[in-house]
C-alpha cells in the first residue's frame, strides 16, 4: 500500500499541525492535537547506528487530530518522519 | 523555579542505564538544576561516584534505589530515596534496605524485599520516601482497575503510616495514548494521589542524558534479557532523557492541564528533593577516616601513645646489636615518622595494619609488604613490612604525606593457597559488622560489547566468536578507527561494506564500550572499618560466601574507607611448603625473616644466570640481565627489580647503568651534592626515592614537598610550575645555572620513568629468599615450587632444572605420590616424589581415595580398594606408578610392565567385584598372577608415555635421545656457551620452553626463544630475516635445532643471534635413515 502525504503542512508554536493539504484539500486543524512518541524497529532496516542518529532511529512523533476541509470532518493519525521531515497520514477516518 | 531529577539511572544499573554519574551530573548542573539523584536499580554501586561528581559541579547529591518488593501479590519496583541531613538515618537506613535486598543474591535469587522487610526500616519514623512510579504495580491498574488501584494505594499507605514515606511518582513519556507512560495515564496517576492524600512529585524515570542514548539502551535491554532485539517488548520511545526544567514543566502542564496544578506538583517535587540533599560529610562520612575502634583492636589509652610505645619496644628486635650512632639515626627517623602520623590521626590505622600482620604471622603464614608501604621505618619495626628503610636508603615521604590527607595503601602478600582463610579470620577477629570485602565492576571492552551486540542484533554465535577472537588490544570506542588500520580485522572490514548488520555492529559495539557488565569481588581488597560500617555501605554475598561492598576501590577514599590489599602470592606458598617439608624430613627449624641477607653462596648461584624458580628474576629478559649485571648484595636485586621495569625501560636507564657499574664509562653525578644520592646508580636517577633527595638538596625543600612536585611533573600543566620552582630555588642556593639546566632535563624527562624504590627493595626480599632456598636447599625447594607451580614456565622445565642441580627425581608411585611433590628420604639423601595429580585425566576423588588407601599389597589390592577408572588405571601403568607395588622392578623382576598392562586390561574388563570379607583373600591370590613372556616396553616408548600422559619428561630429558646426533654434529650445550668467545657460530638444540615477542620501540618484531637442553638454557634472538627462513618453527615446533652466532652480552651474559631453525624430530629421522 502506497502511503499518503500530508503536504504544505503549517506549524503553531507548539510543533503541532495547524493547517495542511491531502488529496487536493486544505484542512484546517479542528480540534486540540495529542502528541505522542511511538518507537521503530530499527534493527530490522538500519545500517549504521552512529552517536547522533539514536532518537531518530528510536523514535517518531505523531499526532492525533481532527480536521476539517470544505468537504468534512476527519480523525487523523500523523507520522512525522525524520530527518526527512515528511509528514504520513497514518489513518484518517471520517 | 528549581527541579531535581528524583528518578534516574545511571550505567551502574548494569544494562540499564547508559550514562556514567560524572557524565549525569555534569549534565544536570549545566541545565541549572539545584540537584539530582542516582537511583540505581538494586545496588548503590554508583553513588560514591555520584556524590563526588555532584561536589566537584556544585549540585546536592540525592541517593536512592530502585528495588523489586514482593508481597501476596507482584508489586513491582519501586524507588527508595534517603533522606539528609539527619547525621547519616537515612544513608544508614537505605545502606540497611539496599544489604538486606542482596543478601538472596546469587543461587538463581534476584535481588528483592517483601513489602513486610521494607515496612520494618519506617516503623518509627521516614527516614526515606518510596516512590511507586511506572515499574510498580499500582501503575498496570490505575487506567484499567481505577478500583483496585486505589485499594492498593490503601494498602501501601496502611503498610507505611508514617508521614513522608510514601509519594506516587508522575511519568509523562508521552506514550501512545492510554498505554502506561502517556499523558493520560500520568494524569490517572496524579489524580489517584488526589484521591488517596498520598503526595506526588515528577519525575522522568531517566536512563539516558540524551534522546540518542535510548538506541544504546535497546541494546543494553537485550543484553539484560539475554534475548535479540524483537523477542522482548522494548522500550515504547526515546523520552527517558535527562530533560531541562522548562521540558518538564511543558509536561507537567499537558498532565494537569492547569498552570497552578503544574507549579504545585512541582514545587512538591523540589520539596521532597531537598528532603533528600545529602550532607556528604555528615550523612556519609565524607572523607573522614575510619578504624576499628580502641577496643576491637584490644588497645586502652591513647592510640598515639600505643604506637609510640609499640615501635619504640620493637627498636631491640629489628636492630639488635645496633651502635649508638646508628641507633640516634633509628631513633630520629622513627621520631619524625610517629609526629607525621600523629599530626594526620592515623595511630589506630597503623595499628590496625600491624594487628591484621601479626594475625597472619600468629597462623603461620608468610606475609610480606609491598609497594610504598616498605618505606616505612614504622612498618618495618610493627612487622609489617620486612625490608629495613633506613639501611636501604627508602623515604617515608613516598609513603605517607602530611600533604594528602588520604589513608595510605599498605599492600601486603600472602600465601596464595591460604589467602580466603585469612579473610575468614579477619571476619572473625573484627566482626562482621566491621569488615567487608571489597568490589570491583568489571566493564564492557572490546570482545565483551561485540558478543552482546551481536546477541542483540541476532547474529550466530560462530559469526561473532570469529569477530571477537580477531579483537585485540584495542578499546571497542574505537572500533570503527581500528577497523579501517588493523590487518586482522581487513576480511570483517570488507564484509561491513555489504552486510548492513555487522555495519551496525560495529556502530553499538562502540556504543558499549566501557559501561559497567557486572560487579564481582575484587581479588585482594578487604574494607575494615568500625561498628558502624555497615551503617555506610550496602554489602552484597561475593563468590567466596563472604560479604563485600557495593563500592569499588576509586570509592575507599572519599568514603574514607580502610582498604588493605591482602595480595596472594604463589611464590610465597611454594616457600611456606619448602619449609615446611624442610621441618618435616630434616627437623630443621627455618624462619627465613632471619637468614643472613648477605650470603655470598646465594649470591655466587644467582650470578650462574639459573634463576629459574626465583621470584621476579626468572624471565628471559631477567636473566640476561642477570648475566649482564652480576648482583653481589641485597641492594643490587633491588635495583635489578627496578630496572627491568617498563618505565626505566622505557626511560632507558639500564645501558647507563650498566656502563656505570662495570667501568665502561665514569659516572656523571652532575654536581658533587648529589654523589651520595645518586652513587648506588652510577649517575642515573632511577628511583622516586632519588628525585626526591635532589629536589630537597637543590631547593631546600621538604622530602614530602619533592614528593608533591614528583606528582606533579607526570602532569604536563603542573610540571611548568615545578620547572619554574626547581630553577629558582637551586639558583638562590647558588648552583650554577648549568648544573641547575642539566639537572633538570634530567628530572623533567623523569616523570612517567622512574620506580618507587620500596617496592623494589619490597619485591627482593622474596626473590632472596627463594634464592636463598635454591641455594640451600635445592630438593625441598623444587618440590615446593611444583607443588605451587608459581612462576612462567612448564612444570616440566623445572624437573630440568632439577636434575641439573643433582635433584633426585621420583617417579609417580602409588604408595608414595600424594596430591603435592613430597620430599622422600632416598639413598641417605633426599629426592623430589611426583605427584599423582600430574597424571591426565586423573579426578580429585580418585586421588583422595589412593592417599586415603595406602599402602596397597599389589596391584589387585590396588584396583580394589582405590577403584581407579580403567583410563586412570592404565595411566598409572603407563608412567611406572604402579612397578612398584606389581614388583616389576630392577633388574631381578621376572615380569615387566609389558606385563603388567595385559594384567590390567584383564582386570579392568570385567566388572570390578564387589569387595567382601570373606571372598578377598582367595579372589587376590587368583587375580594376583601377572602373565609373563610379552616384550618389554622400550625406554623410548616409556618416555613417551610419560609426556603424554604427564605433560613432563620426569625419568630423563627428552633431548637425550637425540644425543648421539647432537653430538655428531656438533650441538653446543647451553651450560657451554658461556666458555664460547663472542661470534662464534654455533648450534644449539632443545625443548622450546618460552617464546616471547616483546613490543619493540624500533616496531619491528623480535622473536625471543628459550631453549632447554637440561643443563641449562639458551636464548636465541630472530630479528626479521632470520624469523622469514623459519617463523613457522618458531611458533609450533616443541624441539627445535638453532645455529647462530654467540653475542656476549656481559660477564655471565651470552646469547644467540639465530640465523635459522630446523625441527629436531625431523632432523633425527633423516639421520636414522642415513644410520641405518
Amino acid at each position: 500500500m502506497e502511503i499518503e502525504l500530508a503536504t504544505g503542512v503549517m506549524l503553531d508554536a507548539d510543533g503541532a499541525p495547524a493547517s495542511f493539504d491531502w488529496r487536493g484539500e486544505l484542512f484546517l486543524t479542528s480540534s486540540r492535537p495529542v502528541r505522542w512518541y511511538s518507537r521503530s524497529l530499527w534493527w530490522q532496516h538500519a545500517g549504521q547506528a552512529e552517536v547522533g542518529q539514536g532518537r531518530n532511529l528510536v523514535e517518531t512523533e505523531m499526532w492525533r487530530l481532527w480536521a476539517a476541509s470544505t468537504t468534512g470532518r476527519y480523525f487523523f493519525q500523523l507520522r512525522h518522519q525524520l530527518p526527512e521531515d515528511s509528514w504520513e497520514i497514518e489513518e484518517a477516518t471520517g | 523555579m528549581g527541579f531535581s531529577h528524583l528518578n534516574v539511572s545511571s550505567a551502574f544499573s548494569a544494562h540499564y542505564g547508559v550514562n556514567r554519574p560524572e557524565q549525569l551530573a555534569a549534565a544536570a548542573s549545566a541545565m541549572g538544576s539545584s540537584g539530582l539523584a542516582i537511583t540505581d536499580r538494586d545496588g548503590l554501586y554508583g553513588a560514591v561516584k555520584h556524590i563526588g561528581a555532584c561536589i566537584s559541579v556544585g549540585i546536592s547529591p540525592i541517593v536512592g534505589v530502585n528495588l523489586k518488593i514482593t508481597g501476596e501479590q507482584d508489586l513491582g519496583r519501586v524507588v527508595i530515596l534517603a533522606h539528609g541531613h539527619n547525621r547519616g538515618l537515612g544513608w544508614a537506613t537505605l545502606c540497611r534496605i539496599v544489604s538486606l535486598a542482596t543478601s538472596r543474591k546469587g543461587r538463581k535469587k534476584e535481588t528483592s524485599l517483601s513489602i513486610r522487610e521494607l515496612a520494618s526500616f519506617f516503623e518509627d519514623q521516614a527516614n526515606c520516601t518510596i516512590l511507586l512510579g511506572l515499574e510498580s504495580s499500582l501503575s498496570r491498574l490505575v487506567l484499567k482497575e481505577p478500583g483496585q488501584a486505589k485499594e492498593l494505594c490503601e494498602f501501601w499507605k496502611e503498610q507505611f503510616p508514617t508521614p513522608g514515606s510514601l509519594a506516587i511518582e508522575v511519568v509523562n513519556h508521552m506514550t501512545e495514548p492510554g498505554l502506561i507512560g502517556s499523558t493520560k495515564h500520568a494524569r490517572a496517576m496524579l489524580d489517584l494521589a488526589a484521591a488517596t492524600g498520598i503526595s506526588a512529585v515528577i519525575t522522568n524515570a531517566v536512563r539516558y542524558i540524551e534522546p540518542d542514548g535510548a538506541l544504546t539502551a535497546d541494546v543494553l535491554d537485550s543484553a539484560r534479557h539475554l534475548e535479540p532485539l524483537g523477542l522482548f517488548e522494548p522500550q515504547p520511545n526515546a523520552q527517558a532523557w535527562l530533560k531541562p526544567v522548562s521540558k518538564i514543566a511543558a509536561l507537567a502542564l499537558e498532565v494537569t492541564e492547569d498552570t497552578k496544578r503544574s507549579m504545585t506538583l512541582i514545587e512538591n517535587t523540589e520539596q521532597l528533593a531537598s528532603n533528600c540533599f545529602l550532607d556528604p560529610e555528615q550523612d556519609c562520612g565524607w572523607n573522614q577516616p575510619k578504624t576499628p575502634e580502641k577496643s576491637a583492636l584490644g588497645i586502652t589509652g591513647n592510640p598515639f601513645e600505643v604506637l609510640w610505645q609499640k615501635t619504640h619496644s620493637a627498636i631491640n628486635w629489628r636492630y639488635p646489636e645496633i651502635k649508638a650512632a646508628e641507633l640516634a639515626t633509628v631513633q630520629h627517623q622513627l621520631s619524625k615518622e610517629l609526629i607525621s602520623v600523629n599530626k594526620l590521626g592515623f595511630s589506630t590505622y597503623f595499628l590496625t595494619v600491624a594487628d591484621v600482620a601479626q594475625m597472619i604471622r600468629d597462623m603461620r603464614i608468610r606475609i610480606s609488604a609491598r609497594g610504598s608501604g616498605a618505606g616505612s621505618l614504622i612498618n618495618y619495626l610493627l612487622g609489617i613490612s620486612g625490608v629495613d628503610p633506613v639501611a636501604e636508603g627508602l623515604l617515608f615521604e613516598r609513603f605517607l604525606s602530611t600533604e594528602r590527607s588520604t589513608l595510605p595503601d599498605i599492600d601486603i602478600d600472602v600465601e596464595s593457597a591460604r589467602r580466603h582463610e585469612i579473610y575468614r579470620a579477619i571476619f572473625r577477629r573484627y566482626g562482621g559488622n566491621r569488615v567487608t570485602l571489597l568490589s570491583m565492576q568489571s566493564t564492557y571492552r572490546g570482545r565483551g560489547a561485540v558478543r552482546d551486540g551481536g546477541l542483540a542484533l541476532g547474529l550466530e554465535d560462530e559469526q561473532i566468536d570469529e569477530i571477537a577472537k580477531n579483537m585485540w588490544r584495542f578499546s571497542a570506542r574505537n572500533f570503527r578507527t581500528e577497523l579501517n588500520q588493523k590487518p586482522e580485522l581487513a576480511e570483517f572490514s570488507k564484509l561491513t561494506e555489504t552486510d548492513r548488520k555487522l555495519n551496525l555492529l560495529v556502530d553499538i559495539t562502540q556504543r558499549l564500550d566501557r559501561l559497567p557488565r557486572h560487579i564481582s569481588m575484587h581479588p585482594c581488597g578487604v574494607i575494615l572499618g568500625d561498628s558502624s560500617l555497615l551503617d555506610l555501605t550496602p554489602t552484597e554475598p561475593s563468590g567466596m560466601g563472604l560479604p563485600m561492598s557495593q563500592f569499588d576501590k576509586d570509592d575507599m577514599d572519599p568514603m574514607g574507607f580502610l582498604k588493605l590489599d591482602v595480595l596472594g602470592v604463589r611464590m610465597q606458598s611454594a616457600m611456606a611448603y619448602t619449609v615446611k617439608e624442610i621441618k618435616r624430613v630434616k627437623q630443621v627449624d627455618l624462619d627465613l625473616d632471619r637468614v643472613d641477607k648477605d650470603d655470598p653462596a646465594v649470591y655466587k648461584m644467582i650470578r650462574t644466570t639459573n634463576t629459574l624458580g626465583l621470584f621476579q628474576i626468572e624471565s628471559p629478559g631477567q636473566r640476561e640481565l642477570t648475566g649482564k649485571h652480576q648482583p653481589t648484595k641485597f641492594n643490587d636485586l633491588t635495583m635489578q627489580i627496578s630496572l627491568f621495569r617498563p618505565g626505566p625501560m622505557k626511560g632507558n636507564m639500564i645501558k647507563p647503568y650498566l656502563d656505570g657499574r662495570h667501568g665502561f664509562i665514569e659516572p656523571d653525578y652532575m654536581h658533587r651534592d648529589l654523589r651520595d644520592i645518586l652513587e648506588e646508580s652510577y649517575g642515573v636517577v632511577v628511583f622516586h626515592e632519588q628525585l626526591m633527595r635532589i629536589m630537597k638538596v637543590m631547593t631546600g625543600c621538604t622530602l614530602a614537598r619533592a614528593d608533591e612536585m614528583r606528582r606533579q611533573l607526570g602532569k604536563p600543566a603542573k610540571a611548568q610550575g615545578v620547572a619554574t620552582y626547581f630553577k629558582k630555588a637551586a639558583a638562590a642556593r647558588g648552583y650554577s645555572q648549568q648544573v641547575i639546566d642539566k639537572v633538570w632535563s634530567v628530572l623533567e624527562g623523569f616523570g612517567s620513568f622512574g620506580f618507587c624504590k620500596a617496592h623494589g627493595a619490597a619485591f627482593a626480599v622474596p626473590t632472596y629468599h627463594s634464592a636463598w632456598l635454591k641455594t640451600h636447599y635445592p630438593t625441598e625447594f623444587i618440590s615446593g615450587l611444583l607443588t605451587h607451580d608459581p612462576g612462567m614456565y612448564p612444570r616440566r622445565l623445572l624437573l630440568a632444572e632439577a636434575r641439573r642441580l643433582g635433584v633426585k627425581l621420583l617417579g609417580i608411585d602409588v604408595n608414595r605420590s600424594t596430591n603435592e611433590y613430597l620430599v622422600e628420604k632416598h639413598d641417605g639423601d633426599v629426592a623430589v616424589r611426583v605427584s599423582l595429580s600430574e597424571i591426565a585425566g586423573i579426578s580429585k576423588p580418585e586421588v583422595e581415595r589412593i592417599i586415603c588407601e595406602q599402602p596397597f599389597q599389589n596391584v589387585t589390592d590396588f584396583y580394589l580398594r582405590a577403584r581407579p577408572s580403567r583410563r586412570t588405571l592404565e595411566k598409572l601403568a603407563l608412567v611406572g606408578a604402579l612397578d612398584a607395588v606389581a614388583g616389576i622392578q630392577g633388574e631381578a623382576a621376572v615380569h615387566n610392565r609389558s606385563d603388567l598392562l595385559v594384567k590390567i586390561r584383564q582386570l579392568a574388563a570385567k566388572a570390578a567385584p564387589k569387595l567382601d570379607a570373606n571372598q578377598l583373600s582367595f579372589d587376590l591370590k587368583n587375580l594376583d598372577q601377572l602373565p609373563v613372556g610379552n616384550a618389554p616396553i622400550t625406554k623410548e616408548l616409556e618416555l613417551e608415555s610419560e609426556l603424554a600422559i604427564t605433560k613432563m619428561d620426569i625419568t630423563r630429558h627428552q633431548i637425550e635421545k637425540f644425543q648421539q646426533m647432537l653430538d655428531e654434529m656438533g650441538v653446543v650445550r647451553a651450560g657451554e656457551l658461556i666458555g664460547i668467545r663472542s661470534n662464534t657460530e654455533v648450534l644449539v638444540a632443545g625443548v622450546r620452553v618460552a617464546t616471547q615477542t616483546p613490543p619493540m620501540r624500533s616496531g619491528k618484531r623480535v622473536v625471543f626463544i628459550s631453549l632447554d637442553d637440561g643443563t641449562g638454557l639458551a636464548d636465541a634472538t630472530f630479528f626479521d630475516e632470520a624469523q622469514r627462513r623459519c617463523s613457522n618453527l618458531l611458533f609450533q615446533n616443541k624441539l627445535l635445532l638453532i645455529s647462530g652466532k654467540t653475542r656476549r652480552t656481559g660477564v655471565r651474559g651470552v646469547s644467540v643471534l639465530a640465523e635459522n631453525a630446523w625441527d629436531l624430530r625431523q632432523l633425527w629421522q633423516q639421520w636414522q635413515q642415513r644410520a641405518s
